[in-house]
Parts: structure tokens; sequence; C-alpha cells
């Protein structure tokens, strides 16, 4: 899996490369495509980590916890993807406020655990 | 449904084929018809991209159930 991976990036790149003096505009839509190739080749193998980890948290309490991880690393994923490609083409204040904008929604998916804690602090301290 | 290199291959070849074309277009004194073509180019490329997003995105919301 990981040779594929190392092989389409690098052909990705080689092509990117190759179209920044042809075709500007189309080297942005390489990138896009390769980094989309690659995600979806790494999406597979999360699965399998992702129905692991489910049959472990029905046992432990981590039920409540283990969706909003899942969502928290699929927020990252996406923010992280989308952000290096702004990076890539210069525009650096684009890719900031993404970045910002995942930050916020990371948050307010960890706001109830985060709610939960402070309650069980509060009421060990009482 | 995994993406190959043959998309970036494809994608490659029609900028090729647009800057080809452009080029032969130009020496021909059509400039208009050049950047027409410059653009559909560009529209099938898009149109390429815009469909691998969406299936990654459902990808996405099938396995994090994201949104």
């Amino acid at each position: 899996m990981i040779i594929k991976v190392v092989i389409i990036g690098i052909i990705g790149t080689i092509v990117v490369g190759m179209l920044k003096q042809l075709k500007p505009e189309l080297s942005i839509l390489a990138t896009i495509a390769t980094g989309i190739a690659i995600l979806v080749m790494v999406i597979n193998e999360l699965s399998i980590i992702h129905e692991s980890f489910l049959k472990f948290s029905e046992k432990t309490t981590g039920s409540i916890i283990f969706p909003a991880l899942m969502k928290v690393i699929g927020i990252g994923y996406l923010t992280e993807y989308a952000s290096s490609i702004c990076d890539d083409y210069g525009s650096n204040s684009l890719s900031k406020k993404v970045q910002f904008a995942g930050k916020v929604g990371i948050l307010i998916i960890a706001l109830p655990n985060v709610i939960a804690i402070m309650d069980a602090i509060g009421a060990i301290l009482e | 449904m995994t993406y190959g290199i043959e998309i970036i291959f494809k994608i490659a070849g029609i900028g090729i084929l647009t800057a080809v074309i452009n080029n032969i277009l130009e020496k021909s004194d059509k400039k208009e018809i050049a950047t027409l073509a410059t653009i559909a180019g560009l529209l099938i490329v898009l149109a390429l991209v815009v469909n691998m997003i969406s299936g990654l995105f459902s990808e996405l919301k099938m396995i994090f159930n994201l949104y």
C-alpha cells in the first residue's frame, strides 16, 4: 500500500512540475487530484483501525468519547489537506483561515466532554 | 473506489493537449479560439476533480460520520 502511495506522490509532483510551465491553472487541479488519490487510499486503511477501536470502545466507557474522537480526526484530516493545498499555491491567509475553522469545529465537538470533565472535577472538589 | 495513477496521467494528457492546441491556434492567429480551447480543457479537468472530491467526501462521511 505504501509503495503505491509513494509512486503516486512522486509521479504527481512530476506532473505538477511539468504542468506549471504549460498551464499554471491546471497544476492546482493536478495537486488536488493527487492529494485525493492518496487520501482515498489512506481512508481505506483508517476504516480498519476504526472498526477495531469500535469493538474496544463498546467494552469500556469510551462509547461516548469515541464517536467524537473519530469526528475530530476527520476534521483534522480534512482541514490539514485543504490548508496545505492553499499553502502550496501561495495563499497563506486562506490556509490560516481554514486551520482556524478546523480548530473551532474541533472545539465545538469536544465541548460536551470538556464540560463533563469539569463537572466531575467540581464534584470531587466539593 | 480507489484512484490509481491513470487519473494523474489523464490530467497531464489533457494539460499537454490544451497547451499544444493553444500554440497551434495562436500560430494560425485565431487567438479567441485558443482561449476557448484553454477554457474547455480547464473545465474538463475541473469536472474530473470535482467528481473525485465528491467521492472523497462520501467516503469521509461514511467512515467518520463527519456531517
